[in-house]
């Protein structure tokens, strides 16, 4: 999985998986994060956020269902920091997709992850106070509410899986 | 898929606890999810629930927060049993016992519960409720 350039040698990566049943919001949730990001022909996205020169994060933005259905969850399981699954939060469809998804990662993986519904531009009467430090569903796998037209509010998502990560450290 | 729950660590298939979160936060009356479940796994479903219900109610309230009047709101172990009119003794409500003896009772008590919980949790969240 080395799309970017990059010596994975001389550097400390951690890598995420992005998938859910829209790529465009796949895009943007990456997009928010990474300085870098490269969309390739195959209907996947990847991303490069840069912590330090020796730290960084990748982004692998997978596609839409035919993808992430076939994807080869349990070998890339074991290496990766999380992964991020996201979703429009107002489609039934969309989070029908999302849920036949995190069934089937439960019995494939034990990574940490989030489950993020996208609320942008509808209507939620719910304040932000109330899901901005989402929900937990186990110890390694939350929920939370994301507003993709807000940048910020990707970086509010990636704490929360940072955190999870930073509450399992032997 | 609601027929298939499996103990993953939490009692639940992650898929439907996110399924009883998402018609927590948008106000809808768990009922229809409810259908087909067996009462041991509405046991689970109660606990997360409620540990869902308390993490919203303490977001919302913040120190005005009592567990206490969030309890007011649910029907109590001993008015539940004078009403289907059960002997048998009271701990054996509390802890639900008889899951496996009286499956509809506990079905039923857990059922009206839950709709308690999502009813307050809509109120405190300030929007609609909808059966």
């Amino acid at each position: 999985m080395s799309f970017l350039s990059i010596h994975k040698d001389t550097h400390r990566i951690g890598e995420i998986v992005v998938a859910g049943p829209s790529l465009p919001l796949q895009k943007r949730f990456i997009t928010h994060l990474c300085n870098e990001v490269v969309i390739t022909g195959n209907s996947t996205v990847f991303g490069r956020s840069k912590i330090t020169d020796e730290l960084q994060i990748f982004f692998y933005g997978i596609g839409e269902k035919e993808n992430y259905m076939d994807f080869a969850w349990d070998l890339v399981a074991p290496k990766m920091l999380g992964y991020v699954l996201v979703y429009n939060w107002f489609e039934g469809n969309s989070f029908a997709s999302v849920q036949n998804l995190l069934n089937m990662l439960a019995g494939h993986t034990d990574c940490h992850g989030i489950v993020v519904g996208d609320v942008a531009g509808m209507p939620i009467h719910i304040e932000p106070s109330v899901y901005e430090s989402g929900f937990s569903l186990s110890s390694k796998l939350y929920f939370a509410l994301w507003d993709s037209t807000d940048k910020a509010n990707a970086k509010s998502v990636l704490k929360i899986l940072i955190d999870s990560l930073i509450n399992h450290l032997e | 898929m609601l027929n298939h729950l499996q103990d993953n660590g939490t009692g639940m298939l992650p898929g439907i606890q996110l399924q009883f979160l998402r018609y927590l936060l948008m106000g809808q009356s768990p009922n229809k999810l409810l259908d087909g479940i067996t009462a041991t796994d509405m046991l689970h479903i109660y606990d997360f629930i409620w540990e869902k219900a308390l993490e919203i109610g303490i977001r919302v309230k913040g120190e005005r927060f009592s567990q206490s009047d969030m309890l007011k709101h649910l029907k109590s172990v001993e008015q539940y049993k004078l009403e289907v009119g059960c002997k048998e003794p009271l701990q054996r409500c509390i802890t639900n016992d008889c899951v496996l003896q009286n499956e509809d009772c506990v079905r039923a008590k857990l059922k009206d519960q839950l709709n308690r919980l999502y009813r307050l949790i809509s109120s405190y969240l300030k929007i609609e409720y909808r059966m």
